[in-house]
């Protein structure tokens, strides 16, 4: 979540620099030159097609990201709705209640979740559990 | 303000941390089952803690960012101080389960799911602030 923007999932960092990639280094000459040559006159092997390139994705700019993790916060921020949880707990005869106890364990994961953006899963029934309701934002 | 960065770090390393608590709805469901009561007792004694832990250390990571854009020129209000919960009576309100025959467990319920409640909102004024400043920098 937005609080966690100093290392994203994408590997974004901060300054909205790229991520550092090691480049591999050349291997020594040495390393590359065969002990046992090939004849000039033996045909290379078929070199295998370039492999076009895929564009990379547009980088986002660090504001660019703040909003959408701030956007995205509905994702990871669970309210829970107390009354409906009862209701339920109630119709079901106590069955309910069991989900509504265990979802507080998953929602207090939520809440750690929400500080880092580097995992937003969900409790499983999240959006379809009638004991909570995602906060729709005005 | 490289000291506020490495502050600012360490309060992210704690919230990271908790991402990889085991915290296992499944597991808690059927600790529910074979132990009711019991259970939901001590789910709610980690569950209150961990979520003063998460606080703690999202109020010190705010903070630092307050600082780090105070720095910049721009406004990000620190975060309240009274917004860190401060752990519940748990012998008060094990003594209050039992000495109401569990009728105590159903406001210790909402508790435990209006506090993160709160949380969020809160969490969600410090959060439009900060997008306001990052806007605000870019």
């Amino acid at each position: 979540m937005p609080k966690d923007i100093a290392n994203d999932r994408e590997g974004n960092t901060y300054g909205g620099q790229p991520p550092l990639v090691q480049e591999p280094e050349p291997a020594p000459a040495a390393a590359q030159l065969s002990e046992h040559p090939a004849p000039a006159a033996m045909p290379s092997p078929p070199q295998a097609p370039a492999m076009p390139q895929m564009p990379a994705p547009p980088q986002m700019t660090a504001a660019g990201r703040v909003r959408v993790a701030a956007r995205r916060r509905d994702e990871t921020d669970y309210i829970f709705n107390y009354w409906t949880a009862l209701g339920w707990t109630i119709l079901t005869l106590g069955i309910y209640g069991f989900t509504s106890s265990t979802s507080s364990c998953a929602g207090c994961g939520t809440i750690m979740r929400a500080g880092s953006s580097s995992s937003t899963r969900q409790p499983p029934w999240r959006g379809n559990r009638p004991g909570g309701r995602a906060f729709s934002r005005k | 303000m490289t000291p506020s960065f490495e502050r600012a770090a360490g309060h992210l390393a704690v919230l990271r941390r908790m991402t990889g608590n085991f915290r296992e709805p499944v597991i808690w469901l059927v600790l529910a089952i074979v132990a009711r009561g019991i259970t939901e007792i001590v789910a709610f004694v980690l569950l209150d803690q961990d979520l003063i832990k998460h606080s703690q250390a999202e109020a010190g990571a705010g903070r630092e960012l307050s600082v780090i854009y105070g720095r910049l020129g721009l406004q990000v209000p620190s975060p309240d101080q009274g917004q860190v919960k401060r752990p519940d009576n748990y012998v008060g309100r094990i003594l209050a389960a039992i000495f109401s025959l569990g009728m105590y467990m159903f406001w210790w319920s909402y508790n435990q799911m209006d506090e993160p409640n709160k949380h969020f909102t809160s969490n969600w004024a410090q959060e439009d602030e900060l997008v306001r400043a990052v806007e605000a920098a870019s």
